[in-house]
């Protein structure tokens, strides 16, 4: 920054009436769009290039929603290819190194790929740290390969590209944060691109393509890892992955391997399975001592041996504090299911640091009640329990839910002050019907 | 200077005397948060009034009402967003500015997010009399720079 960040210090007299001191401008400047530090430059010729050392460049989604469908404006005839312009502008202008730029593509604004080759191309002299592009059109663009010269880059986040890796690529030596969505990649390009950041502390994956394994040997200082993907692909390999904390793991097939391995260090697990898989088979009994946050997707409560390895899970997990679960069934909600009540019942009083329990379940809800009847006996901690029933649309949703309270009043609580509250809702909208306290 | 054993600072008030001659106390932990005014009492010693030539006692009872909070570990959302419901523009202003002043950091931050709120979409003149910014620009100047940052005048509010 060219401006001084001198601090005001005590003796300084401070004419309240005349122009701010210049940290106090920066301070400002901070948190103006871009388009408000634009117009500072109007201001008066001391301002006038103030905003062009502004380290930050950020032409988000608020930025193009301005300039979306008015026809009203004439000073913008066929405003759509002006807007690369403008970003063009702005870029010349600039003064100084860029530490941040923010792109979000617009689904109603075209531009064109030699636009943005010519920015990153910008951008990777100007010792660019924190990128997001975010590609919200309805056709992918190729990834300039300038993307891969910019040196310095800490935080990348990408959406909606296709991306190859140049071969003079000498990796991002201070990458943290990789954040990687609906990328397809050239074969290889994966792989590359992870083990050339020796630095990696946070590694997103989300429905990417072009990929058949991932493996984390070679990133030693991963604290945080989220994959989702489909069947396509065929390994993951997290047996080294000693530093991981925060998991996601949305799995479609068998493959993952060293789960159990790191799971004892992990402190938040999310976690959802192909239909036809259970937890039973993928967790395997571990002290999960370090769990503070589990999400469990797609439970299956119908098969007895998954509820009790539920149960186990739970058991060891003695510091966790948050429980999410969403259970999954197509079964029918009438058909009678014995009642699992004795075995869960647990004496040891586990479970004494959870705090909230949020609970998602289909038409099958009996099953649930058993676990939440362990769940309530044994968390003397509790703050609320919620459980959202979606019944879909079947008429005689009152008495049920009438019954489900009434089940839930009587149970044992273990925390008098658990809050419990049963919530009703549709499939497909998020509003609530019912509210039972 | 240091002599006064940390634990001391937990629960011992300091006077701070505006420049209008009004003593206010805060506590020993808040007054740390305040790094001006940490500064003067390393070197003036704690027992002493700490005179504050800048900040007046119309914000001073403002600023301590935030750091109580502070200490406490109490700021939310919701209460940063009552504070400063109901002062105008200018009340902000003179806030923020005695906050730069303290080099109260947390206070500064979130004041100068809330003026650039209160600023976001506000037409030139607006933030020129805010700032008391004079424009020495020609007429013809002007309007060419305005001409050329045409795009960012989109959803310019009205000024009031």
């Amino acid at each position: 920054m060219t401006l001084s960040n001198k601090k005001a210090n005590c003796g300084d007299q401070i004419d309240r009436i005349s122009d701010f001191p210049s940290n106090v401008i920066d301070g400002i400047l901070e948190h103006l769009n871009i388009r408000d530090r634009a117009r500072t430059s109007i201001l008066s010729k001391k301002w006038r290039y103030i905003w062009t050392s502004f380290p930050r460049l950020e032409f988000d989604k608020e930025f193009f929603d301005l300039y979306d469908g008015d026809s009203d404006q004439e000073d913008f005839v066929d405003h759509k290819p002006n807007i690369s312009r403008f970003i063009t502008e702005v870029l010349l202008l600039h003064n100084g190194p860029i530490y941040k730029f923010t792109l979000f593509m617009h689904r109603h604004f075209n531009i064109k790929i030699e636009f943005l080759v010519k920015w990153i191309l910008f951008l990777s002299r100007k010792g660019v740290k924190h990128i997001q592009l975010v590609n919200n059109t309805y056709h992918s663009y190729r990834m300039p390969s300038h993307l891969f010269s910019c040196q310095e880059l800490t935080h990348v986040r990408i959406r909606h590209f296709n991306m190859s890796v140049p071969p003079n690529f000498r990796g991002f030596k201070s990458l943290l944060h990789l954040h990687l969505e609906q990328i397809k990649f050239e074969l290889g390009a994966l792989e590359s691109l992870i083990s050339g950041c020796p630095l990696l502390e946070e590694l997103c994956i989300l429905n990417c393509s072009g990929y058949e394994c991932v493996d984390l040997s070679a990133s030693p200082t991963l604290k945080v890892f989220h994959i989702e993907y489909n069947h396509a692909i065929k390994s993951i390999c997290l047996e080294k992955a000693n530093s991981l904390i925060d998991l996601t793991l949305i799995v479609y097939r068998d493959g993952v391997s060293g789960l159990n391995n790191i799971l004892p260090k992990v402190q938040r697990l999310t976690m959802g399975l192909d239909s036809k898989m259970l937890y039973a088979d993928v967790i395997h009994p571990t002290p999960l001592i370090c769990l503070k946050y589990l999400k469990l997707s797609t439970v299956n409560l119908e098969q007895r041996e998954e509820l009790l390895h539920i149960v186990s899970v739970l058991k060891s997990a003695s510091n966790l504090v948050e429980l999410v679960m969403e259970t999954c069934c197509d079964k029918d909600y009438k058909t009678e299911v014995p009642d699992h009540a004795e075995e869960l019942d647990c004496s040891s009083y586990c479970l004494n640091q959870l705090l909230t329990v949020n609970i998602k379940v289909k038409t099958n809800f009996k099953h649930v009640m058993s676990l939440i009847r362990f769940i309530l006996a044994n968390s003397s901690s509790l703050k609320t329990l919620t459980l959202d029933i979606d019944l879909g649309y079947k008429k005689s949703d009152v008495p049920i839910l009438f019954g489900i309270s009434r089940d839930l009043l009587w149970m044992e609580r273990a925390s008098q002050r658990a809050h419990v509250e049963v919530l009703h809702q549709r499939i497909d909208y998020d509003f609530k019907d019912y509210r039972y306290y | 200077m240091a002599q006064e054993a940390s634990s001391s600072t937990s629960s011992k008030t300091i006077s701070l005397k505006t420049g209008d001659g009004e003593i206010f106390e805060i506590e020993a932990s808040a007054a740390k948060q305040m790094k001006t005014v940490q500064r003067l009492i390393d070197d003036l010693g704690d027992d002493i009034t700490i005179p504050l030539h800048n900040v007046f006692s119309k914000e001073l009872p403002k600023i301590i009402e935030y750091y109580k909070k502070d200490i406490t570990g109490e700021i939310t959302k919701d209460f940063e967003a009552e504070f400063v419901k109901d002062l105008n523009d200018d009340e902000v202003k003179v806030l923020f500015l005695a906050a730069n002043y303290l080099d109260a950091n947390k206070l500064f931050e979130f004041l100068s997010q809330n003026i650039a709120d209160r600023l976001e979409s506000k037409s030139v003149e607006y933030v020129r009399k805010y700032f008391g910014v004079e424009n020495d620009f020609t007429p013809e100047e002007e309007s060419k720079l305005r001409e050329e940052r045409a795009w960012s005048f989109r959803g310019i509010k009205e000024d009031e």
